[in-house]
């Protein structure tokens, strides 16, 4: 089977990709930097497509390999990835309550924000988030479950319209 | 509330497989699983309300790096004509068959025979003159 063509890769998953580094950074514009590092790297590995993955899953396994390749080099550099931007005080609330989920997913553990956005961002069945990460189904629904079960405080506390402007950091 | 609840709640709400229907059930059953369901119906719409895209010069970047959207190999081309090929044929095949079943017949290379003749005299059916 031929494998598919780098632009036609990028169209159909630029922007699954795009939102999915916006959510796991919290930033904007170095998601577009890793986002082009994917398709990048999607163009010199197109020989090494894995059919045992659907297209949308091996697009994404490339996504996290180089989400976690930014997290070696901020780890290595000894610098502070900012993970939510503080909030303009003139912002509306849907903006407010973005950030305050933002922050909401930089609290949980790596492994289930991971595994929770590739569920609902990318929209990846159990089996192929475990393909890309490298875990079992079950363990991809234990990750998933812990993921939202972090999250409910913030709905709770929230009610869609938290104001929260902390800043958070995570390494 | 019971872990293994919010377990299937949670697969549930993914479409994906709830090994145990009673467990799932019970967990509807309660008021407390009703609302957790409700919030992890909420928490998607919050998670997927994301339209951001990337500014313009993020494409005009990367577009040119992942090379043309649309483009001929080889093999694709050799595929277009086979299938051009077939279809044409098929179609000059289906087109003689349909004649053939209504019995039209084909042209042939003899002219037809004559079903009846008509003469004429020189001098009585028809006259030559000079101008």
């Amino acid at each position: 089977m031929e494998p598919p063509r780098a632009a036609g890769l990028f169209e159909r998953h630029h922007l699954a990709v795009y939102r999915f580094l916006r959510r796991a950074t919290g930033d904007g514009p170095a998601a577009e930097d890793l986002t082009q590092e994917v398709f990048l790297r999607i163009v010199r590995g197109l020989d090494r497509y894995e059919d045992r993955l659907r297209e949308r899953a091996w697009v994404f396994r490339i996504a996290r390999n180089v989400l976690v390749d930014r997290h070696r080099r901020a780890m290595r550099t000894d610098r502070d990835l900012p993970l939510a931007a503080v909030p303009d005080p003139a912002s509306d609330a849907r903006q407010t309550e973005a950030i305050a989920l933002q922050e909401a997913l930089a609290g949980l553990r790596e492994e289930e924000r991971e595994a929770f956005l590739l569920r609902e961002v990318a929209g990846l069945g159990y089996e192929e988030i475990g393909a890309v990460v490298d875990a079992t189904s079950d363990a991809v629904r234990m990750r998933i479950y812990r993921a939202r079960a972090g999250l409910r405080a913030w709905l709770g506390a929230s009610g869609g319209t938290v104001v929260s402007a902390r800043r958070e950091t995570v390494r | 509330m019971k872990e293994e609840w919010m377990v299937a709640l949670s697969a549930l709400v993914d479409g994906e497989e709830v090994a145990d229907p009673a467990l799932l059930s019970e967990a509807l059953a309660s008021a407390e699983g009703r609302a957790a369901l409700l919030e992890f119906v909420r928490l998607r719409a919050a998670v997927r309300a994301d339209d951001s895209c990337p500014r313009p010069e993020f494409y005009e970047k990367v577009r040119p790096a992942v090379g043309p959207a649309r483009a001929w190999s080889s093999r694709g081309l050799l595929r277009g004509l086979a299938a051009a090929v077939v279809f044409v044929l098929g179609t000059a095949g289906l087109v003689d068959l349909g004649l053939r079943l209504r019995g039209v017949k084909q042209p042939v290379e003899q002219p037809p025979r004559a079903t009846r003749v008509l003469r004429f005299e020189p001098g009585v059916d028809w006259q030559t003159t000079t101008r």
